[in-house]
């Protein structure tokens, strides 16, 4: 059952916001435009994992790491126009991938887990997402469309609770099967939360403002 | 192993509750913004509605004035001057009285077109008009003119609006405040000017007297010259409105100010 729920149900869920994003197609903005690219990057590398289960398909992980961040990256720099904060962003971005290479090449390998990439992945991810809700406070007009805000939640639940995951995620690969499974079902849980938070947000975007 | 898993659950469980309470928090504050956003926008439509009605009634007020001062004088002095006209007994005898009669009209002709509109503030200026205004008052009330800065003119729309709050001003204080002294301080600034009226009257509290059209009328053209005001009044001692009008209508103008 827990199989099924991980490597079936969660997967299938993560094609709801890429049909619906589909479906919404002709009221998408830039920002509809890379999330969408990230949801069938996510879903392509599940795909992959799938096809290389048998092996140590560990490799494909630190390319999907790399990826992820840099197209999340993108995404959350589009939510500024400060100039030095996507100077800022763009920085973080080359140190990350730098950092990704090597961790894999140099500290550690490609064949085990990249918990210290993964867990700054999704700890720099929080944290901006945190960064725009709290900006967004401090105005007394929205400038979050609803579109952006259900994203932002959506990153916000998945990469701020599975970060402590990720970071010890080693651990779990030593850990009794129960329990391992316990975890990475929880784990599944977040993800499909945010995958039904960006079915949402891209549902909102039937409006004639972009969810707005 | 054990030690690991409980940290794993608990950071996860901690940080999920961290994302939902900041999530919570985000959509309480901004629904409460939008709260107010709408309470206060449900206070501007209302005020715009009083405003509007304060106009139309001040409009209605001024109307019944001339229909009254047409009807009661000038159909009086008409009738009078009729009746000396079509009179056979009297004809050619009374040529002094119709004359006068005839005067009379024509000022009372002045009086209603200068209270209609002051045809002649374009060409006059304000300070010109408002001593002529002075004058007219001398046998009611003392009021002295000051004028601080050498007055350059400005649009007529503002002189207008600004003679008509003296107008109202001083009308309200004559008819209601038994003052001796009322005083109008001009001073005429690069940006902006400020225009102080007082009187040594027994002044009135602002709260029950706010409801009246006289002041009504005043804090209407006073916002519609986007000016910021303020009322002084002491009981038994006279009140003073201070105006600062800005003369690029830059101000956004708040809520009436009163003491």
């Amino acid at each position: 059952m827990s199989k099924i729920y991980i490597s079936l149900i969660v997967p299938c869920v993560g094609a709801i916001p890429i049909i619906v994003g589909l479906a919404r197609k002709i009221n998408w903005n830039k920002q509809a435009g890379i999330l969408f690219f990230y949801l069938c990057l996510a879903g392509l590398f599940n795909i992959i994992a799938k096809v290389t289960a048998g092996s140590n398909n560990l490799p494909y992980l630190h390319l999907y790491t790399v990826l992820e961040f840099t197209i999340l990256c993108f995404y959350l720099k589009s939510f500024s126009k400060d100039r030095r904060l996507r100077l800022f962003l763009n920085s973080i971005l080359i140190g990350f991938i730098l950092l990704s290479i090597w961790y894999a090449f140099i500290k550690e390998s490609l064949f085990v887990f990249n918990k210290v990439p993964r867990f700054l992945d999704s700890f720099i991810i929080s944290v901006l997402c945190l960064y725009y809700l709290l900006k967004d406070l401090g105005s007394s007009v929205s400038n979050l469309s609803r579109f952006q805000f259900l994203t932002l939640a959506g990153l916000l639940f998945y990469y701020g609770s599975s970060s402590v995951l990720f970071g010890l995620s080693d651990e779990l690969l030593k850990a009794p099967k129960n329990v391992a499974d316990l975890l990475w079902n929880i784990h599944a849980t977040l993800l499909l939360l945010m995958y039904i938070l960006f079915t949402f947000a891209y549902y909102s975007l039937k409006t004639s403002e972009n969810g707005r | 192993m054990a030690a690991s898993f409980w940290y794993i659950i608990a950071g996860m469980g901690t940080s999920f509750l961290f994302c939902s309470a900041i999530l919570l928090f985000y959509l309480k504050y901004r629904k409460n913004i939008m709260q107010q956003q709408y309470r206060l926008e449900i206070a501007r439509m209302e005020y715009r509605q009083k405003l509007l009605h304060s106009v139309v009634e001040a409009q209605e007020e001024e109307r019944k004035r001339i229909a009254v001062a047409l009807h009661d004088d000038m159909g009086n002095r008409l009738n009078i001057l009729s009746l000396l006209l079509n009179n056979p007994a009297t004809a050619g005898k009374n040529m002094p009285d119709i004359t006068g009669y005839v005067s009379d009209m024509i000022g009372t002709v002045r009086s209603i077109s200068h209270s209609l509109y002051p045809v002649n503030l374009e060409s006059l200026g304000l300070i010109l008009y408002i001593e002529e205004l002075v004058s007219l008052l001398s046998h009611k009330v003392t009021v002295s003119l000051h004028l601080a800065n050498h007055y350059q003119r400005k649009n007529v729309s503002t002189e207008v609006q600004l003679y008509r709050i003296i107008q109202e001003f001083t009308s309200n204080v004559v008819r209601h405040s038994d003052a001796g002294e009322i005083g109008i301080w001009i001073k005429d600034n690069p940006g902006d000017m400020y225009m102080i009226l007082s009187d040594n009257g027994h002044s009135f509290d602002y709260t029950t007297v706010r409801r009246g059209m006289g002041l009504k009328n005043i804090e209407a053209r006073i916002k519609s010259m986007n000016a910021l005001y303020k009322w002084k009044n002491v009981i038994g001692q006279g009140s003073r409105l201070i105006i600062k009008i800005p003369l690029n209508h830059e101000y956004t103008y708040p809520d009436s100010h009163h003491r």
